[in-house]
């Protein structure tokens, strides 16, 4: 029982590097699908594409922040992601039906 | 709210460790952008006023734009017109030149004489301003730009993460804890309640930092991947329409076309005219330059940068409209402070948070005080893990080196960083042109980093008292060299102004120092 507390104890590290780096593609993929939900062209002066600018950075500092409260670094690195491969997934599904 | 033992102890690592990484990068950021609340007034006041006529009406501007044009044929590409010429800037109409091989343009200012003639001059402008808004942006960092902001981006990362991990440590005992400063048991206990309490009261301020931070710094690549992932899912008959809209100048030059510039040989509206449209199509909003340049095909631009109290703005100090040249016409309001679309509006307060533009010199001065606050708590943040360390060092008896390291390296950093910046505010006035950035540069860097030697080089027992003394002549000399060689009225308010600020800070270190000979030792 201790020594599985001691593990736990040292498992935030990876935890955390999960939401650094899976962080990355899964708010990607997320931006990828907000931006076909509002018909975004790429133009960086269009009122969408500065408003999903802004959306990442507070969904990446409360990922990060409250990666302590995954269960183990493993289920947070499963959970990451897969949901990242089902955003990219779904992203250019979306995109192949909208061309 | 019940957190479990467990998970609390592990954001206690958690909160140390970001902490750690990012702490004296944010002290940096925060000691520079206090400063930098003030940029223009402490860049005027290093730099030399150019000696020029004094400005010609508004009235008479078309004059001394005709004679501009007819000398220099040049300025027309992109030149500037002054609504609100004042002592620092005697200036009516400056244009700018970009040097073709990737160097900082060159202004020149004109002007015309009793007689009509007309007057250039080249403003010597000292880099020492623009020098502390980048080190402010790039957390102290001296690589090139691009590389310096993606390790900001990373450190803002790493602060929103320390700003939610405290809370999370701090909200179960939130009752007991709140007002408390225990300043007279250990010094541990200390540094703990100042460092919640600044932590604490200054939440939203510090929140809005970090996630602005991150935007700012991630903010090209972002769009980068935003190009990659939208700009060809348009149907292809749209495709000729969207490269041109992505083009460098956007939603405006595609709106100017629609209302159709009129032909090259029509001649743009007076100045004067200008701001009297402006004025009915925008009250309120106190237009400040008017600034001209060709877009990609040629035709004439103008936008007019200004501000208006009573709202927040997109830019530092200002905002901006797009106007017809010919007509005098809001061709874009969508950077222009109140009269925005939502989202836009929406945006813009994010940018004025950040830059505390929104309620004049009121709220600048509440940024540079949350600003050193901030710079503390990061300092605060740094000292409770030293002494933890070190008691713990002592009970068990075992120095580590990690804890000497990161002692050192805190004091140098952080002394450092103060005294770099009151160096080259003392050098400005010593160097050509008030310095040049290259030249400031050097004298940062290398104030810094024999801090940094030092720190490391003086025994535990002296090095705070010692350093912080250093810190503190160097800033008591900022007075001392804008009196002897400084060209401004000596009794101007920005020079009060600064001069008090440097005394009071040189006098806060030189008791901080003093402070610290006593306690040296004390864990």
């Amino acid at each position: 029982m201790k020594q599985g507390a001691e593990r736990q104890n040292k498992d935030w590290f990876f935890k955390f590097l999960a939401a650094f780096f899976l962080g990355i593609p899964l708010l990607l993929g997320v931006m990828g699908l907000v931006g076909l939900g509002c018909h975004n062209d790429g133009n960086p002066r269009a009122i969408s594409s500065q408003l999903m600018m802004w959306m990442l950075s507070p969904l990446w500092i409360t990922l990060l922040g409250f990666s302590g409260f995954f269960r183990s670094s493993r289920q947070a690195w499963g959970i990451l992601g897969g949901l990242s491969l089902f955003a990219w997934a779904l992203f250019f599904l979306l995109r192949g039906f909208c061309l | 709210m019940k957190i479990p033992n467990m998970i609390l102890r592990s954001y206690r690592e958690l909160h140390s460790w970001v902490g750690i990484v990012a702490g004296l990068f944010l002290f940096v950021a925060f000691y520079a952008g206090a400063i930098t609340m003030f940029e223009q007034p402490i860049q005027d006041w290093v730099s030399q006023t150019a000696s020029l006529p004094p400005a010609v009406s508004l009235h008479a501007t078309p004059e001394l734009l005709e004679k501009t044009f007819a000398a220099h044929p040049e300025a027309r590409k992109s030149y500037t017109v002054y609504l609100a010429p004042n002592a620092a800037h005697p200036e009516r109409l400056s244009w700018f030149l970009p040097f073709s091989h990737g160097h900082v343009g060159q202004v020149t200012l004109a002007a015309l004489d009793e007689k009509g003639a007309l007057v250039t001059a080249k403003p010597q402008i000292s880099a020492t301003a623009h020098f502390i808004n980048l080190l402010h942006q790039q957390v102290g960092l001296p690589f090139p730009h691009e590389t310096s902001l993606l390790v900001t981006g990373v450190v803002g990362l790493l602060y929103g993460v320390a700003l939610i991990s405290g809370i999370i440590l701090f909200l179960p005992k939130i009752a007991e804890n709140l007002f408390a400063v225990r300043l007279t048991t250990s010094l541990r206990r200390r540094w703990l309640d100042l460092h919640n309490l600044l932590g604490i009261f200054s939440l939203p301020f510090h929140l809005v930092m970090a996630l602005t931070a991150v935007v700012f710094a991630f903010h090209d690549p972002v769009f980068d991947v935003q190009h990659a992932l939208f700009a060809k899912s348009n149907p292809p008959l749209a495709l000729s329409e969207k490269i041109r809209s992505s083009s460098a100048q956007g939603r405006l030059s595609q709106k100017a076309d629609q209302t159709k510039i009129k032909p090259s040989f029509a001649l743009p509206l007076e100045p004067e005219k200008i701001v009297n449209s402006l004025e009915l199509q925008a009250a309120g909003f106190v237009p400040e330059m008017l600034n001209y340049s060709q877009n990609k095909e040629g035709q004439l631009v103008l936008r007019v940068a200004g501000h208006d109290s009573r709202y927040g703005m997109r830019g530092a100090s200002r905002g901006f409209a797009e106007i017809d040249p010919y007509s005098g016409k809001i061709l874009s309001s969508d950077y222009l402070p109140g009269h925005q679309s939502t989202g836009f509006a929406i945006l813009t307060t994010f940018f004025a948070l950040h830059f505390g533009n929104f309620g004049g010199n009121f709220v600048r001065w509440g940024y540079v005080l949350l600003g050193l606050g901030g710079a503390f708590l990061f300092y605060t943040g740094n000292q409770l893990w030293i002494n933890a360390r070190r008691r713990r060092e002592i009970k068990s008896g075992e120095a580590s080196s990690a804890t000497q390291f990161l002692d050192c390296l805190t004091a140098g950093c952080v002394n450092g960083c103060i005294s770099g910046i009151s160096a080259i505010f003392c050098a400005a006035f010593g160097l050509p042109h008030g310095g040049d950035y290259k030249d400031i540069t050097s004298v940062y860097y290398g104030v810094f980093v024999l801090f940094v030697i030092l720190a490391f080089c003086l025994k535990t027992r002296y090095r705070n008292s010692i350093l912080l003394s250093l810190s503190a002549l160097i800033t008591l000399s900022i007075p001392v060299m804008a009196s002897l060689y400084g060209h401004k009225a000596l009794l101007s308010l920005p020079n009060i102004t600064i001069e008090l600020v440097a005394v009071f800070l040189g006098a806060f270190l030189l008791w901080a120092a003093g402070k610290e000979k006593k306690f040296s030792g004390r864990v």
